[in-house]
């Protein structure tokens, strides 16, 4: 693979998005490249040239500054940020109802296993696709900054599991992929697929 | 003139590296040997024409340096501006738009943006990146980038019932008759001196239906219809439909939409 080839298939969809947004200029040639480099993403990129050309011809238009949600905003910020350095980390697992684990179990679709795995940080976070870490984190009512802090440390136990094992339980001593997480609580080929794809 | 404001260092697909716009280079030359007290003053200009306005870009370059230091009160007003920059360019949500598909997801829009935005700012404070430097290029058009992303997610995340849509030839309804469309052109429109039917112009087009303000979009960048030159890239095979006549289809019901919403007639009254 050619440096050209590499660099292409690191650009996230996200990155693609981004980077078609700060082009000096948004003329059809240019949205004509990025249709033809990127098809998968001929939608969003004629979205976002609309989105653009909308937004300049709106400009100078007044818009109410909504006080309440800059002050919320901040208030959510401040909490995310690591006040001393030994700030404890919050499971969002425990204060999770088991309706929410549900409903996050059925919006994704997947055994209740897969689930497991993040509460267990059985998986390496930095594996899943930002947009399941995403649902997941407002599944369990947490952010994702807040999710990702959780996961980082080692993997553990489960602790509403009963172990009928005559060896004493223990954790997993090293995370797994996603994938494997996947294949371990046998997802389906089709829907592996679709919750590895990354969308951004 | 000595620079104190370092270089981006995020890389284009290409292998050079984005640069900020003169403008901004110039104002952060200028900003950053600043009194704070006196960057905090300047962001309460509300004049965009102001030579002492604070652009957004700035804003986030201004923030991303305090990665080091303890000052929350100044990083708490540089963050409250920046917020209030990223509501004031996000699209505002219309009411009669709530039910459709794309706008149950675009209600939340402006707390999934400033969720994924405080996420990467966050992990800018903890390690310098690369991430927030197309914020530094171009704020605006970079927000609505990752709107769209937020969007995705969201759209991904949701149970979904719709698919990849289809042709819809078949459809094609007696009604929609051809009429000479060159009699509303929108480029004009959107430029009018008037910014409240301007802004009545941008919400008539972004009510549409998804798959009619596409191809709106692409008319107004020019492209044709159809070719037969395989190699010119069509609205047809773009939003791959085997008919034009699709096309002209979704252009028609789509101008017709934004003449009735703006009172302008249509010869159906």
């Amino acid at each position: 693979m050619d440096q050209a080839m590499i660099n292409h298939k690191q650009l996230s969809d996200e990155d693609v998005l981004l980077a078609f947004a700060v082009e000096p200029e948004h003329d059809r040639a240019t949205l004509e490249r990025y249709l033809k480099s990127h098809p998968h993403l001929a939608d969003d990129l004629i979205d976002l040239s609309l989105d653009m050309r909308l937004r300049r011809a709106g400009d100078g238009a007044s818009t109410p500054v909504d006080e309440a949600w800059i002050e919320e905003s901040w208030a959510a910020f401040q909490a995310t940020m690591p006040t001393d350095a030994g700030a404890a980390v919050v499971d969002p697992f425990e204060t999770a109802s088991s309706e929410d684990l549900v409903a996050l179990r059925r919006t994704l679709g997947v055994p209740s296993g897969v689930i497991q795995g993040f509460s267990t940080r059985l998986v390496d976070i930095a594996t899943v696709p930002a947009w399941i870490v995403d649902a997941v984190a407002r599944g369990v009512r947490t952010s994702v900054g807040d999710l990702r802090a959780f996961m980082t440390a080692g993997p553990r136990l489960a602790t509403d599991l009963s172990y009928k094992s005559d060896e004493a339980p223990a954790a997993a001593t090293a995370k797994i992929t996603f994938e494997a997480l996947l294949v371990q609580c046998r997802v389906k080929d089709d829907k592996r697929r679709e919750l590895l794809e990354d969308r951004d | 003139m000595g620079t104190n404001v370092p270089p981006l260092t995020k890389q284009k697909p290409d292998g050079t590296t984005y640069t900020r716009r003169e403008d901004v280079e110039d104002a952060l030359e200028r900003l950053v040997g600043l009194p704070r007290s006196e960057i905090i003053a300047a962001l309460e200009i509300l004049d965009v024409r102001s030579p002492l306005y604070v652009q957004s870009e700035c804003i986030v370059h201004l923030i991303r340096a305090t990665r080091s230091d303890n000052d929350q009160a100044y990083f708490g007003e540089l963050y409250r501006e920046l917020m209030r920059r990223i509501t004031a360019v996000l699209p505002r949500v219309e009411g009669e738009r709530g039910g459709t598909s794309e706008n149950v997801h675009a209600a939340d829009a402006r707390d999934r943006v400033r969720d994924l935005f405080n996420e990467k700012v966050s992990v800018d404070r903890n390690m310098a990146g690369s991430d927030l430097d197309y914020y530094e290029v171009m704020f605006a058009d970079a927000i609505a980038a990752l709107r769209k992303t937020a969007m995705r997610r969201a759209t991904r995340s949701a149970a979904r019932s719709e698919r990849i849509e289809t042709d819809d030839d078949g459809s094609e309804s007696s009604l929609a008759v051809e009429r000479a469309v060159g009699s509303l052109d929108l480029k004009q429109e959107l430029l009018s001196e008037d910014p409240i039917y301007r802004s009545r112009v941008i919400a008539a087009i972004q009510a549409l239906p998804d798959k009619q303000r596409r191809v709106i979009e692409m008319i107004l960048q020019e492209m044709p219809i159809d070719s037969s030159d395989e190699s010119v890239m069509t609205i047809r095979k773009i939003i791959g439909v085997s008919s034009e006549k699709t096309v002209r289809n979704r252009r028609d019901a789509a101008f017709d939409t934004i003449r009735q919403a703006l009172g302008i007639g249509s010869g159906d009254d």
